[in-house]
C-alpha cells in the first residue's frame, strides 16, 4: 500500500552526516550514549564501496532462488 | 593568514540491510535486483556504508541450497557485518520489553528484527528494509519510503522499502518509564 505523503519526510535519501551517539543501558541499569568507537571492535573491516560489490555479485549469481515466500518475510 | 586545509574525514553513516532485502537482491528476478540495488547504488553516493548483521547469516542460510550456500558465504565476505554481541542482545531484549509495554504483541515481531533493530539503535545506522512493520513507529521512524514495481511472470508486482531511522530519545524514553515500572512492581522507590 503506498505510503502516506505525510508520513513521507523526505523525496529522496539525504546524505550522510554526522549523527549523534547512539544509545546503550550501562551497568547500573541505565540508558546512556554510547561512542561510536565503542561498536567499531564489534563490526568486520571492509573497505568502502565493498557492500554494495557484494551485493552486486549476490544478484548476479542469485543465491535465494529457491527462497520461498516465507522466507523473503524475514 | 592562509588558509588551513582540514584532512578531516567525511561524514558516512552505516545503514543495516534487513534480510529481506538482500533476499530480494538474490533470487532469480533482475528486474527486482536491479532496482533494489539502485536504491543501495544512490545511498553508497551519498556516503553511507552498507552493513548487515551477522543475524542475516543465519535467517539466508537456513533457507539455502548446500550450493546456494557457498555462493551467499562467498558474497558476503565483503560485506561490512555487525557481530551479534552480548550487548546487541541485550538491546534487543530491552526493545521487546518496550515494545510489549507500548501493546505491540511479541509474538508479532521476530527476534532477528529485534536482533537487526538493536544493531541499528546501538550504532544509530539506517535501516533498510521491505517491512517496515518489524521496526514499528515511535521507535523507528521513516525517512524515505520507495515503494518498487517490478514485472514477475508477466505480472506487475509492488515491495513497499524504506530507510529508517532509530528514534533514539524516543527509545530512551520509553526505556525509562520501563525502568520505572519496574521499579514500581518490585515496591521499590
Amino acid at each position: 500500500m503506498p505510503k502516506k505523503s505525510s508520513q513521507i519526510k523526505h523525496k529522496e535519501l539525504p546524505k550522510a552526516s554526522h549523527k549523534p551517539d547512539a544509545a546503550f543501558r550501562n551497568a547500573n541499569g541505565a540508558f546512556e550514549p554510547i561512542r561510536m568507537e565503542d561498536m567499531r571492535s564489534s563490526a568486520s573491516v571492509v573497505g568502502a564501496g565493498d557492500g554494495l560489490r557484494s551485493l552486486e555479485k549476490i544478484a548476479k549469481d542469485s543465491p535465494f532462488l529457491n527462497f520461498s515466500d516465507g522466507l523473503e518475510e524475514a | 593568514m592562509g588558509s588551513r586545509k582540514h584532512n578531516r574525514p567525511s561524514a558516512t553513516r552505516d545503514i543495516v540491510i534487513d534480510t529481506n532485502i538482500v533476499v530480494y537482491v538474490g533470487k532469480n528476478n533482475k528486474d527486482l535486483a536491479n532496482k533494489v540495488l539502485a536504491c543501495l547504488r544512490d545511498a553508497v553516493t551519498k556516503d553511507y556504508v552498507l552493513t548487515i548483521s551477522d543475524f542475516t547469516i543465519f535467517e539466508l542460510l537456513k533457507g539455502a541450497s548446500p550450493e546456494s550456500e557457498g555462493k551467499a558465504l562467498a558474497s558476503l565476505q565483503g560485506i561490512k557485518r555487525y557481530y551479534v554481541t552480548k550487548r546487541v542482545l541485550v538491546a534487543a531484549a530491552h526493545l521487546e520489553c518496550i515494545y510489549q509495554q507500548n501493546k505491540i504483541p511479541k509474538e508479532s515481531i521476530d527476534s532477528g528484527d529485534k536482533i537487526i533493530g538493536a544493531t541499528a539503535v546501538l550504532t544509530n545506522s539506517l535501516i533498510f528494509t521491505a517491512n517496515t512493520r518489524d521496526f514499528p513507529r515511535p521507535f523507528f521512524k521513516e525517512i524515505l519510503a520507495i515503494p518498487i514495481v517490478y514485472s514477475k511472470d508477466g505480472k506487475q508486482h509492488i515491495i513497499n522499502t524504506a530507510f529508517l531511522e532509530p528514534d533514539i530519545n524516543t527509545i530512551l524514553s520509553h526505556h525509562k518509564m520501563w525502568q520505572e515500572s519496574l521499579r514500581a512492581d518490585d515496591g521499590n522507590p
